[in-house]
């Protein structure tokens, strides 16, 4: 119960000889983070830097010009705490909440049994809502197609090869029980002496009896439950002959009994609309429910994981589907107390998030302080923040809304029978992509990872490289058409204003003295083509490190 | 004894050092004969349970069929070889042999009904018609994979043959004539990222009123490493080729089924490999889950006693910790073994002797 | 208006200034990666390199360099002859059994990991010894013991199967500008034609511009990303001058080396070493016959058999073989014993790999397994001694050599080994 788990950790506090002050978790976190820092610590982000992160985090997108501006004028003592809460209520929310656990989820796997608007729907007014994290991570695992509003969801199991009941078994450890146990298939994993062969088959025993099955009259994908009639069995391949057997079991935890029922009995519903019979025990439902129990603390820690390392750049624990004992939390009790207040706060997204992004250890600049080397400063020590690379999502929306084509992009509609693919496209067998559907296909085929690939790390590819000098569509937002910002400073014939533009714009902040001089040397010496040379700079500063981490 | 399979049960195993591949009884139904992997044939006598090796092969035995006459055996090996001997006697030597009947491996052979023909198959994507001494009659080239199986019509006009990327086909005999394909290419799985063909059409088998015929594999390969997939008989109507049902194994399994055949009441019995385990598994024809299944360690194959009442598998049997790495001392690190288990296919009789009815 | 900073790369050393600093005994600039080596004089002679080809998942020595025919383990494939009197190959490499005498075969390597997913980075990262730092894979390894950042082709190239990308891992502690340049299916990224609109002035102007944006926001951050998103468009640069690289092969190119994926990787291989590529590694996937393995190997084998071997024939024609180091590997052999799925599983204890080229001797095989194959039956060698082996016959004292990191000076292959002076010219 939440409560006698607060005490438990008061009492474990006093008893380690640590007293923490009370008070909102993000002053919390802060003690926590600085009583460990090992080192001085950087020095607040400036606004314009906070302002471009939160945005970036929170909205999945850069801010306009004019929030800039407004932010870094505003002189109220209280902007940052009421920023946060803008982004929260944004509808970009939802949809950068969307994109990230998609990602998260299917691992930009390939599929098109559920179709990707019911899936995002479905996301998206988790998220809109505000949907507790484990009312939505149950409802993910429940998979009710027969729900209008949520059948997108049966996309997790039955798209991107996860109708094999090994890959179901590996993506649902690593993604809500924090366990890589890809290795544990055949025999206990030979290098984490805590995941055990056990562990995966009976997690597996939760999964197999799901398979799809077609609604006759809705003509949708269901994912139904067979009868479980026994417990599965297994051997490891290193010691043939000894078989064990298992029932449903979450790791750690005790096995479920599969119920014997009387022949007959075994249904609670008749088989109906193409769709087999609804068997009374059904160890999927199980599922959901029990591995989202507050007392199940790897469900519980996993996700405060994944939400501390989506604002901070790093988990916890990292790698973040490598939690055991022998790869502890750089934190261990910060990352108790996180799991604590979350199950405390009824697994409340928005809030935890609110308190993360309150927090100093998440405001702090990525500007090392003076005296310090900056490969001296560990990652892990938080005193400098992290800078994560934009995802490919992140990416096209804040290109062109830097470029000033977003609004165009958006309202052109996309053409009903014209299909854009990558593969055709890059091979020069279609023209320019001009809506937003494509644009973004554009970019995910372009930043984001192979099918499969968690997208974690920040690993720039000389392809994006060349894609970010070639690509004719990215010249052309940086050239003087319609709506564009080049279009816009064509015609400003004051070079420092223009410096200003492009800084405000592109970087969401001011340019120093140094660098309007810079600029404006730069327009000097390219009079007779000034325009070109606006559009090189601007691509410059498009392409710069400045503008494709989030630091 | 009444004919069922749920009640099957197995008195006998036979157990040898090395592995037991192909296997079949003795037409006069007191041997049972077993391809080993060093080489030899290995005989079996059902009553005294005494061993006899037949040496001579060069390589590993890729099939083996009896003549009807109860007194051939014939084996074809993995360097194109085609041996014949007298099983009856001790005396290890062929009778003749063939070292190049075929360009690389021999894979399977079969025996025609009445005895008069012998057809082999293999990597050369040729199968060759031989007379039973041996003397070549046809060559039937055309497939485009391995030969991987083989299986005679009951009336012994036309022969079956399976290959590694999905292809049945049905000639005339002796004339070799095509006179049908039919299209397994579920059976057959090579992904854009595979280095080779996965799967194949394994085994082969048609019912004596040749109105069903059986072909087994895997569906659905994942690698060409590994090679899980799905074991899977497709059951089609032979007369017009359409599929009658598809057949799994209800116990899990991710590896081929090697080897069926029918039983007299049309049930088909068969097995498959697992690297966790398979099982022996009874269908019928129109139902996808079999009427009964008995787990056992990965099967090679299955063959049906004259007596018609008992089924001989082979199978792997571990020899110590296998996988990955050493686990073993030099003295304790040895190959891995075979066994044959005998099932009578009737309910067993009571204590006292009484047949049950 | 460069901020240099002596972590990043516009502070790379050439070998002479690393050469012309330290020879004098100065303990190492203080910064990490840099080399304190005591090179050998060769340094500034004939340009070497290496190409690594790596069958991973591990091919079967029995079924390849070391069989065993008629053993309790051997298999159904036989031996044959080779040009090496006395010295037989599986008969599933009759084309590689000719060039015998170019090559040198261990068939006594021991190794320690049994498993792909420890085990591929630990050898190819030379397995040594933990001392909390991640040592780089062996082409960032030899991009910075011999690399030109000058060059205009890439120091390490990885031609693989599938995707492509800047695989920035493989650098370990040197830093993530000596990760692999990856090339998916050997051919370079689709943006490698620049548009019409960008000439070279112009291209140089704008990266101009970029570069003194990005050593501006470097100053006083960590260097890693940026260090990394650097890296990926300099790569980017380079290629684009050497597209020609990257042309259709001819028809008596595929027929001689296969139009198969490995056929044609070697090939582009072959094509990136003779342009100055300093290290190619050429990768294979799905060696790791746990089922069906003499079926597989049967349809596996010749795939490398055939291209490896007009590789050495043509190289030793062209004289070439003089100046390439070629090492052909996987990260372990298999299990003598055939599993439930006749199959073979991975099998560290005992294994063979091969050698040849630059530096290496020609003709002969070093070491024994026993005769059943299941054991080593002559001096073992591990990872580090073929590490060694490597950089000895490259002309580096890999005895002598350090790298230099966070101040603490690091052995560049293991020390408990050493190189294997039977296999060095």
């Amino acid at each position: 119960m939440p409560i006698n788990r607060f005490l438990f950790g008061v009492l474990i506090c006093l008893f380690s000889g640590q007293v923490w002050a009370a008070g909102p978790l993000h002053q919390q976190i802060d003690q926590r983070i600085e009583s460990r820092a090992g080192g001085q610590v950087a020095d607040l982000a400036s606004d314009a830097e906070f302002l471009r992160r939160v945005s970036l985090d929170l909205n999945g997108i850069v801010p306009t010009a004019d929030e800039v501006r407004t932010f870094l004028g505003d002189q109220g003592s209280q902007k940052r705490a009421k920023l946060i809460d803008r982004l929260l209520t944004a509808p970009e929310y939802a949809r950068r909440m969307r994109e990230v656990f998609s990602v998260m989820l299917l691992e930009r796997r390939k599929g098109t049994t559920v179709s990707a608007e019911d899936w995002n729907r479905f996301l998206e007014l988790s998220f809109a809502q505000n949907q507790s994290w484990d009312e939505f991570v149950r409802s993910l695992l429940q998979a009710d197609a027969a729900n209008e509003e949520t059948h997108g969801s049966v996309k997790f199991f039955v798209d991107g090869g996860r109708a094999d009941h090994d890959q179901m078994t590996q993506d649902i450890a690593r993604l809500f029980l924090g366990m890589n146990i890809h290795c544990a298939q055949c025999h206990d994993h030979p290098t984490v002496d805590q995941f055990k062969q056990v562990d995966y088959v009976g997690l597996m025993a939760y999964l197999n009896q799901s398979v799809s099955a077609q609604h006759s009259g809705l003509q949708r994908t269901f994912l139904v439950e067979n009868m479980a009639k026994a417990k599965v069995e297994f051997e490891s391949v290193f010691d043939v002959g000894n078989k064990q057997q298992t029932g449903p079991r979450l790791p750690g935890r005790d096995e479920i009994e599969i119920p014997a029922y009387e022949e007959g009995q075994e249904f609670s519903e008749p088989e109906k609309d193409g769709l087999p019979g609804v068997p009374k025990f059904r160890p999927r439902q199980l599922l959901a429910i029990q591995l989202t129990e507050p007392s199940n603390q790897r469900f519980v820690e996993n996700a405060v994981n994944r939400f501390w390392f989506l604002m901070m750049g790093r988990g916890l624990v990292h790698p973040l589907d490598m939690m055991h004992e022998k790869n502890p939390a750089s934190h261990p009790e910060l990352l108790s107390l996180l799991a604590n207040e979350f199950v405390n706060h009824n697994f409340d997204v928005k809030w935890l998030l609110r308190e993360l992004a309150l927090s100093k250890t998440y405001q702090r600049s990525s500007i090392v302080p003076e005296g310090i080397e900056p490969q001296d400063v560990p990652v892990e020590s938080y005193r400098v923040a992290i800078a994560k690379g934009l995802s490919a999502e992140q990416t096209g929306w804040s290109m062109m809304r830097v470029t000033g084509v977003l609004e165009k992009v958006i309202e052109t509609p996309k053409s009903p029978d014209a299909k854009f693919t990558f593969k055709d496209y890059i091979n020069g067998r279609l023209p320019l992509p001009d809506n937003l559907s494509d644009t973004m296909l554009l970019f995910v085929s372009v930043f984001g990872n192979a099918p499969g690939q968690a997208e974690v790390e920040f690993q720039p590819s000389m392809g994006q490289a060349l894609f970010l000098m070639n690509e004719r569509l990215v010249l052309q937002w940086l050239s003087s058409s319609d709506g564009t910002l080049v279009k816009r400073l064509e015609s400003e014939s004051e070079a420092t204003k223009v410096a200003e533009e492009l800084y405000v714009n592109i970087l969401s902040r001011f340019p120093s003295d140094e660098e309007t001089a810079e600029l404006v040397k730069f327009l000097d010496q390219n009079q007779d083509h000034r325009t070109d040379a606006i559009s090189q700079f601007a691509w410059a500063m498009l392409t710069s490190a400045e503008f494709r981490l989030n630091h | 004894m009444m004919l069922d399979v749920t009640k099957a049960w197995s008195d006998k195993e036979i157990r040898y050092e090395q592995q037991l591949t192909a296997c079949r009884f003795s037409p006069c139904g007191q041997y049972i004969v077993a391809a080993s992997l060093d080489f030899d044939l290995q005989r079996w006598n059902l009553d005294t349970d005494e061993r006899t090796s037949l040496s001579g092969h060069p390589t590993w035995i890729g099939d083996l069929a009896f003549h009807p006459d109860q007194r051939r055996l014939y084996s074809v090996d993995y360097q194109g070889g085609l041996f014949c001997w007298d099983y009856t006697q001790a005396a290890s030597q062929p009778l003749w042999k063939k070292t190049a009947a075929h360009v690389s491996w021999a894979r399977k052979i079969a025996i025609s009904p009445g005895g008069s023909y012998v057809a082999t198959g293999g990597n050369d994507c040729v199968v060759k018609l031989w007379t039973a001494d041996g003397q070549p009659v046809a060559e039937f080239p055309g497939h485009e994979g391995y030969i991987f199986s083989l299986a005679f019509h009951p009336d012994g006009k036309s022969l079956l043959s399976g290959d590694q990327v999905g292809s049945v086909r049905q000639w005339e005999i002796p004339s070799g004539k095509q006179i049908r394909t039919f299209d397994l290419t579920v059976l057959h799985t090579r992904k854009e990222n595979f280095l080779a063909h996965v799967g194949g059409v394994r085994s082969l088998a048609i019912n004596a009123s040749a109105n069903l015929l059986a072909c087994g594999g895997m569906t659905n390969a994942k690698s060409n490493a590994f090679c899980p997939g799905d074991p899977l008989v497709v059951m089609l109507n032979f007369g017009d080729s359409t599929e009658k049902a598809q057949l799994k194994p209800s116990q899990k399994a991710d590896g081929p089924i090697n080897s069926m055949c029918f039983l007299p009441d049309d049930t088909l019995a068969g097995i498959g490999e697992g690297a966790m385990g398979a099982s022996l598994a009874f269908w019928k024809a129109d139902q996808p889950a079999p009427v009964h299944s008995i787990k056992i360690s990965s099967g090679y194959q299955v063959d049906l006693h004259p007596d018609k009442l008992r089924l001989a598998i082979s199978r792997f049997q571990s020899n110590g910790r296998g996988g990955n790495g050493r686990h073993a001392t030099p003295e304790t690190y040895l190959s891995n073994d075979g066994v044959i288990d005998i099932y009578h296919l009737y309910d067993q009789p009571a204590v006292d002797g009484d047949a049950a009815t | 208006m460069n901020h240099f900073r002596c972590h990043s790369p516009e502070h790379e050393f050439s070998r002479r200034q690393v050469l012309g600093t330290l020879v004098g005994g100065a303990a190492g600039l203080g910064a990490n990666g840099l080399l304190n080596p005591v090179v050998a004089d060769e340094l500034k002679s004939q340009q070497k390199s290496v190409l690594l080809i790596w069958l991973d998942g591990g091919i079967s020595q029995f079924e390849s360099w070391d069989p065993k025919p008629g053993t309790e383990f051997g298999g159904p494939f036989s031996a044959i002859p080779t040009s090496l009197p006395g010295i037989h190959v599986s008969e599933l490499m009759p084309h590689t059994a000719q060039q015998m005498h170019h090559l040198s075969v261990v068939r006594s390597m021991c190794t320690k990991d049994e498993n792909h997913s420890s085990g591929v980075p630990r050898i190819l990262r030379g397995d040594p010894k933990n001392r909390g730092v991640t040592y780089p894979y062996l082409g960032a390894a030899m991009a910075k013991l011999k690399g030109d950042s000058q060059s205009e082709i890439p120091n390490y190239i990885w031609v693989k199967p599938g995707s492509g990308g800047f695989i920035w891992q493989h650098g370990g502690f040197l830093g993530a500008e000596y990760g692999a340049l990856a090339l998916g299916d050997g051919k370079p990224p689709v943006h490698i034609n620049r548009p019409p609109e960008v000439d070279d002035v112009i291209d140089q102007s704008r990266n101009d511009l970029r570069k003194q944006l990005n050593a501006r926001f470097r100053n006083r951050r960590r260097g890693a990303e940026v260090n990394a998103y650097e890296s990926s468009f300099e790569m980017a640069e380079k290629l684009i001058r050497r597209k020609d690289l990257f042309t259709d092969f001819t028809p008596q190119q595929l027929e001689r080396y296969g139009s198969h994926h490995l056929g044609r990787h070697i090939l582009q291989s072959k094509r990136l070493i003779e342009a100055g590529a300093l290290f190619v590694q050429c990768h294979s996937y799905h060696w790791d016959t746990h089922a069906d393995n003499f079926n597989m190997h049967l349809d596996l084998v010749p795939q490398i058999d055939k291209p490896f071997a007009a590789l050495i024939e043509d190289w030793h024609e062209s004289g070439m073989l003089d100046n390439v180091l070629v090492l052909l590997m996987s990260e372990f052999g298999r299990t003598p014993k055939i599993n439930q799925r006749m199959g073979r599983d991975h099998w560290p204890e005992a294994w063979s790999l091969c050698l040849a080229g630059c530096g290496i001797r020609r003709g002969m095989v070093l070491g024994k397994t026993t005769d059943d194959g299941v054991w080593v039956d002559t001096t073992e060698y591990d990872i580090g001694h073929i590490f060694h082996t490597v950089f000895g016959a490259m002309g580096i004292d890999s005895l002598g050599a350090e790298y230099h990191y966070n101040g603490q000076p690091l052995p560049i292959a293991h020390e408990d080994c050493v190189p294997i002076k039977e296999l060095l010219a």
